[in-house]
């Protein structure tokens, strides 16, 4: 178990003004059995008023529009969390499980996955460690190389090319789990230290959930925050807007993770 | 009945000019151009015997009420998968399935409002479901204004053959959209005069009363959704009798780049501050491979044996059912689950060996894609060509109105295949239609 204090900033700077800005943001941690947050805050810039809302996989999200004219938009949320509470989550809607199985289109296998599958799946004693030997297998020979893959590349396009981030490990693992009929589902957060927002996997087990980061080929103890979880990236995007004008525009992002010693 | 002194087969002519000029009309993408053709009006009407039509009426209403438990159970507890009466895969696979659904809880509890339940008879006069459409069902609009013009036509005809007005539709539609309606406007919302079923919309909105908008004309505030009227003024919706799919209705949650929908309106619909008509997600209970499993369903949910047929049909994803469809392949229509409007529909005999072989691969590969039914026996109907009557196929499209009770509409839409030879009567495939009468005694 550990604590951290962290902070998500997420601005926007438009060359020329936008207007009729909808949009909808999802990078509100949430309390569950392995994570407890504490003295949450967050702002929203310019200064609006905005609905929460809950989406069917259960992460918080709040949306809005704002009209008037504006060259910035910027969302910060910051609080402290106590991670590591438990090792995995409990599945409320066990009805539900099934559709984490079913390959997503940015998740189906093309030859590449196919044949990394036949040549590294051992059925394995139970579903954890049949995925956890394939995070193993999967991270010997794949390379993280920042800019090699787009944010709609697709599982199958960064296996083809052996590099990509932390989207890419994730949407790797994600379809090669649910071919070995493990269901499993992509999750968005943050991990302990600087840099950008993190993305990992879950995969289900007996009534439970069990975290498990590819890209660091490890299985989530304390060092990550969840924030979402869904079929892949779509379902987890942090930030969706519709807006006109707006020009070029420019995103940059702050994430600190940083912990406290007790 | 001999049609051939039939009165109002000599106003065919003037009934179809009256109808290309209120523009009732069915447009057609081809090669990915747009074509707006007539939708040619045959004067024979399709005649239901009052105790034929009690029969169908009980068993369409039977066999919605069993759909909309259906969906309901799918989007909350999935009892009828935890019963194993409906696989898994079979929901989760579809392409109708929505998880963004999950948990929505619509107003009423109603999912779908206006089902359009396709029907065709066999020569034994038994009637056949042949698919559900429970997403947006079009083609009341056609017999409601025909009716008026061959009322217009040939009054003496309305006074020799004692049948239901059917020009009811527009209240029971009403009905049907205010008992769901959150508070505010009843609007009608279309993608706009190139959808193929436009006149259709213009129609409904002007016989209900309802605001024909497109998305530009609502939006959301806060969290409730709003329409603009003439004077600038935002007034409250309550009600969305949307004419769009579901991919496309909020490019906030959908398609992202949608630009007929409504930015956040599915948000609102989450929060139950505005009714959709019919629910999003309901194509899980429309899906070819479902269809086999409504029987199932009315069995399971309401304890009652189906009064209402399916075509006998084959689901290649059970071992037992793939050996069967192998061995009589050429008896067989094959339907491809993920097409609508009469495409993936595939006639077993009507393969050439390779195209055989290359079915019969992918059917083997993707099992669950296919259902396989035997061929009805249909029993035709007359149509006039040329001044002579000649049988052509045709199916009939029941409307099923649901709001606290389904209720059925003593008319429907019945079309018809041009081509002698062809089996398949969807509007989008060309042919044309037919008044339905539901004779009153």
């Amino acid at each position: 178990m550990k604590k951290f204090k962290f902070l998500y900033q997420m601005k926007l700077d438009f060359s020329i003004d936008a207007t009729n800005h909808s949009y909808t943001l999802k990078c509100i941690p949430q309390s569950d059995i392995r994570q407890q947050l504490h003295h949450i805050e967050m702002e929203l810039l310019p200064s609006m008023s905005y609905q929460e809302a809950m989406d069917s996989f259960g992460n918080a999200y709040i949306f809005g529009r704002y009209i008037p004219p504006h060259n910035e938009f910027k969302i910060q949320v910051s609080g402290e969390v106590d991670t590591g509470l438990q090792p995995y989550l409990i599945e409320e809607k066990p009805q539900n499980v099934g559709m984490f199985r079913i390959q997503t289109p940015c998740t189906t296998p093309g030859t590449a996955i196919q044949t990394f599958f036949e040549e590294n799946y051992v059925r394995g004693s139970n579903p954890l460690n049949c995925a956890i030997d394939l995070m193993h297998k999967l991270y010997n020979v794949f390379t993280y190389e920042t800019g090699s893959t787009r944010v709609e590349s697709t599982a199958e396009e960064a296996m083809a090319q052996g590099k990509g981030v932390c989207q890419d490990y994730s949407h790797i693992m994600l379809s090669l789990c649910r071919k070995a009929g493990i269901p499993a589902r992509y999750v968005v957060g943050m991990l302990e230290g600087e840099g950008a927002s993190h993305a990992w996997i879950e995969i289900y087990q007996d009534g439970k959930w069990y975290g498990l980061d590819p890209t660091n080929n490890l299985v989530v103890d304390d060092i990550h925050m969840k924030i979402s979880h869904g079929r892949d990236y779509k379902d987890c995007a942090i930030n969706k807007g519709l807006l006109c004008g707006g020009g070029y525009q420019k995103q940059s992002v702050i994430v600190v993770m940083e912990e406290l010693l007790q | 009945m001999n049609f051939k002194d039939f009165e109002l087969c000599a106003h065919t002519n003037s009934i179809n000019e009256l109808l290309a000029r209120y523009g009732v009309k069915f447009g057609i993408y081809k090669n990915n151009t747009f074509h707006e053709r007539l939708f040619p009006f045959d004067a024979i009407p399709r005649i239901i015997e009052a105790d034929e039509f009690i029969q169908l009426e009980k068993g369409l209403k039977q066999r919605v009420k069993a759909l909309n438990l259906f969906i309901k159970d799918i989007y909350s507890d999935k009892k009828i998968v935890k019963d194993n009466i409906v696989p898994e895969d079979f929901i989760f696979a579809s392409s109708g399935y929505m998880p963004e659904c999950e948990g929505i809880m619509p107003s009423k509890g109603v999912y779908s409002h206006i089902s359009g339940i396709d029907l065709v008879q066999g020569k034994n006069k038994e009637w056949y479901i042949l698919e559900d459409n429970l997403r947006v069902p079009s083609g009341a609009s056609y017999p409601m204004i025909a009716r008026q013009l061959c009322r217009k036509s040939s009054p003496k005809t309305f006074e020799t053959y004692h049948l239901e007005d059917n020009r009811d539709y527009a209240k029971m539609l009403r009905k049907t959209l205010d008992y769901v309606n959150v508070e505010g406007h009843t609007v009608i919302l279309t993608p706009g005069r190139y959808n193929s079923a436009y006149f259709e919309h213009s129609y409904l909105a002007e016989q209900t009363g309802a605001h024909l908008v497109t998305g530009q004309d609502l939006f959301v505030e806060g969290d409730k959704l709003y329409y603009k009227n003439y004077n600038g003024e935002k007034e409250r919706v309550g009600a969305v009798y949307r004419r769009i799919s579901d991919d496309y209705l909020d490019p906030m949650n959908f398609v992202a780049d949608s630009v007929i929908g409504v930015p956040h309106l599915f948000d609102v619909y989450r929060k139950g501050n505005v009714a959709l008509l019919n629910a999003p997600g309901n194509g899980v209970a429309d899906d070819k491979g479902i269809y086999y499993f409504v029987p199932k369903m009315i069995r399971y949910y309401l304890e009652e044996e189906p009064i209402l047929q399916n075509a006998p049909t084959y689901l290649p994803f059970y071992e037992e059912d793939r050996k069967y469809v192998l061995e009589h392949f050429d008896d067989l229509v094959l339907k491809d689950v993920a097409e609508a409007g009469g495409y993936g529909v595939v006639f077993g005999n009507s393969l050439t060996k390779e195209e055989k072989e290359k079915f019969i691969k992918m059917l083997k590969e993707e099992p669950r894609r296919f259902i396989a039914q035997e061929v009805i026996d249909f029993l035709d109907i007359d149509i006039m060509e040329k001044g002579e009557a000649v049988p052509r196929k045709a199916d009939l499209r029941a409307f099923v109105l649901t709001s606290d009770e389904p209720v059925v509409w003593k008319s429907g839409l019945t079309r018809f295949s041009r081509n002698p030879d062809s089996f398949i009567v969807n509007s989008s495939q060309g042919g044309g239609f037919k008044d339905t009468w539901v004779l009153s005694q």
